[in-house]
């Protein structure tokens, strides 16, 4: 069968001894990054992506992808034990991780996460190798018009489902769409937005607005807050660590239907672990028969969200790999980082780099398991390295950051850049204004921008292309009824005279 | 006049929207918009910061349309003024100081100065961690990465 040679490949190209240790850092580093609260896999993987440059592509990405799943791992561990979540995914963990640690639970709370984790990757690692190829092979009947408005909805669905304000999720996406202009434009040659700064010719690194909205501007938030943090003191023996059997019955199915509401969910553009963590509680706390124990140390509902938030961390590749479209913001980061490393996501690279797209999906599986492997004897290492004080950490994240934007061309000015970025991710923090749409934006503008060129230059200037080709209407009615969807309850509570304010919840980082 | 505003953080942002968005469309005026079927360099460009400036009057106006429940007091909160300076003055040292002086110097620099941002800052502690971070970065970055940096004065 295809599938099994396919994954044959991908083992056999995972399991070189470079590629792994390389996985094997990533996962290892990434979990530490996702245990230490105020610095999120976003940044880091942006930190570090001028270090892999001078990595062989293989190993760079598997790295990469490695610290985001491992890093999904180390959150969930804080968010149990310290109630601090480290990303938006591991909110709902902390909702019952938490309450289970203070009774006494945390070993069990802790190894069963990891174990639910592994079994919603698994899951996810299936859909993957099964829907992937046929994906890509049905992109391979897009042409610019269907690009241009898959690329548009994607960026509609991150607009539409952030956090905080409807308006200002679109208008950041529009900012990002407009940063992304900045440069010389391709076709026409004429430089934009440059104000005469010959270092803005090139465009504005993807990788210097990340560091500066979401690393920068991260650590100076985190200054501004004085809260202490509450420090986990009780240890924790070896023999308490493993769950009992009923722990483990009660985990099991929540821990399935979590990991398929997070494999389904993790391939919408848009939608992310984050999203699909709250749904799929949801729905666990729908069907449980004992809701009210929800949010006291229901392990139902630990098992299910964390299941379904790194379900939906592998399954958000599929997009990008099949597709070449991202559908957040790391994605999009994990995009950028592919083709600075030349290889172009889409149809294209399922056909001439196989052994790249298997490869990475074996590693997944192979990076889950050393997750495992690793992560139950270290979680003595990880509480106690949640000790450590924050003011030791962030002056070294300053450094590597600076010393990774002055890299990215030997020039100060990106090192400037990021400063600048900073100030604005700062501003766009404490004005509640999501990010990651921005971001979006900025990645897929000159995308967007070309693919529409050709759309409207075949069509001779006719808008109607947009909608006359099938795949191309079907993304528009796609969009379309996404938005109806959310915008409904907002225009219904307004019509009834309610102020229906969809408040940004707190600032979680990336 | 007092302004009863419904949400500081929608006003500010919407007048920030809507600066730029008609900042950038006023630049975008200056590239050629050609046609559909030959988009010139500005045609998405003034497209998008019309959007944009759309976006950021409504939003603006909505900050401003007071319901009976709701007026902000809250406003945006403290602003963290010294990490936010401390660590822009820390970055653009770094930038500054590499070319000229050698990554050993800038990155004393970044690290004591960026460090400088939290308030339990001390200076003995914070010499020592710079030259720690220090060597830690010039053993990764250049030996190990061999990044071609210059790194002595």
């Amino acid at each position: 069968m295809e599938l099994l040679s396919n994954l044959a490949l991908g083992f056999d190209v995972a399991l070189q001894p470079h590629t792994f240790l390389y996985l094997l850092f990533g996962v290892t580093f990434g979990t530490f990054v996702g245990v230490l609260p105020g610095v999120g896999p976003l940044a880091t993987i942006g930190v570090l992506l001028p270090i892999t440059f001078h990595l062989p592509p293989v190993e760079a990405i598997v790295m990469l992808a490695g610290i985001y799943y491992g890093a999904m791992y180390g959150g969930s561990t804080t968010a149990i034990l310290l109630n601090l979540p480290g990303t938006a995914a591991s909110v709902i963990v902390a909702l019952d991780g938490h309450p289970m640690a203070k009774q006494g639970k945390a070993g069990p709370a802790l190894v069963l996460t990891t174990l639910v984790s592994f079994a919603g990757a698994c899951v996810a690692i299936l859909i993957i190798a099964a829907f992937a190829p046929p994906l890509a092979q049905f992109a391979l009947r897009f042409g610019a018009a269907e690009y241009t408005t898959l690329m548009a909805m994607a960026l509609l669905a991150a607009a539409v489902l952030v956090q905080g304000s409807l308006l200002k999720g679109m208008a950041m996406v529009i900012l990002g769409l407009l940063l992304g202009m900045v440069g010389q434009d391709i076709t026409t040659g004429v430089p934009r937005y440059t104000f005469g700064t010959m270092e803005l010719w090139e465009g504005i690194s993807f990788v210097v607005v990340i560091i500066g909205l979401f690393g920068l501007a991260e650590v100076i938030h985190n200054l501004g807050l004085k809260d202490k943090r509450e420090a986990f003191t009780s240890k924790v023996p070896w023999r308490e660590l493993i769950p009992s059997l009923t722990d483990l019955r009660r985990a099991a199915f929540p821990a399935l239907r979590g990991s398929g509401v997070g494999a389904g969910l993790g391939i919408l553009p848009g939608a992310g672990p984050a999203l699909a963590t709250f749904a799929s509680y949801a729905v666990e706390k729908r069907i449980s028969k004992k809701p009210e124990d929800f949010g006291n140390g229901a392990i139902e509902g630990m098992a299910s969200a964390e299941s379904a938030n790194n379900s939906a961390a592998q399954t958000s590749f599929i997009p990008t790999l099949s597709l070449g479209v991202p559908g957040d913001a790391t994605m999009a980061l994990m995009l950028g980082a592919m083709m600075i490393h030349g290889l172009v996501p889409g149809p294209a690279m399922l056909e001439n780099h196989p052994e790249f797209f298997w490869g990475l999906i074996a590693s997944f599986w192979i990076g889950n398991l050393l997750l495992v492997i690793l992560n139950l004897p270290l979680i003595g290492v990880w509480i106690r390295l949640l000790a450590m004080p924050y003011r030791w950490l962030f002056p070294a994240i300053i450094m590597f950051i600076a010393i990774g934007m002055y890299s990215l061309h030997n020039s100060a000015f990106d090192v400037f850049l990021a400063a600048g970025f900073g100030v604005l991710g700062y501003i766009f923090i404490k004005l509640r204004c999501e990010a990651a749409p921005l971001l979006l934006g900025l990645i897929l503008g000159p995308l967007i921008e070309e693919n529409m060129r050709r759309a409207l230059q075949l069509s001779r200037g006719d808008y109607s292309i947009f909608v006359t080709r099938p795949i191309s209407l079907t993304f528009i009615v796609l969009g379309l009824a996404l938005f109806a969807v959310v915008v409904y309850p907002i225009i219904r509570d307004a019509l009834q005279g309610k102020s229906s304010v969809r408040t940004a919840p707190e600032h979680y980082s990336e | 006049m007092r302004l009863k505003v419904k949400d500081w953080s929608d006003l500010l942002s919407g007048l920030l929207f809507l600066a730029v968005g008609i900042g950038a469309f006023v630049i975008a005026l200056d590239y050629a918009v050609g046609t559909a079927s030959r988009m010139g360099a500005g045609y998405l460009p003034r497209a998008l910061s019309a959007a944009l400036a759309v976006l950021g009057a409504i939003i603006t106006v909505r900050a401003l349309t007071l319901k009976p429940e709701r007026v902000d007091t809250e406003g945006v909160g403290a602003i963290a003024w010294r990490p936010l300076i401390m660590i822009v003055l820390a970055l653009a040292l770094f930038g500054w100081l590499l070319p000229r002086y050698g990554m050993v110097v800038a990155s004393l620099a970044v690290v004591f100065v960026g460090a400088m941002a939290g308030h339990e800052f001390r200076v003995i502690p914070t010499v020592i961690l710079s030259m720690i971070l220090t060597a830690m970065g010039v053993l990764i970055f250049v030996t190990l990465l061999g990044l071609p940096f210059r790194v002595w004065p």
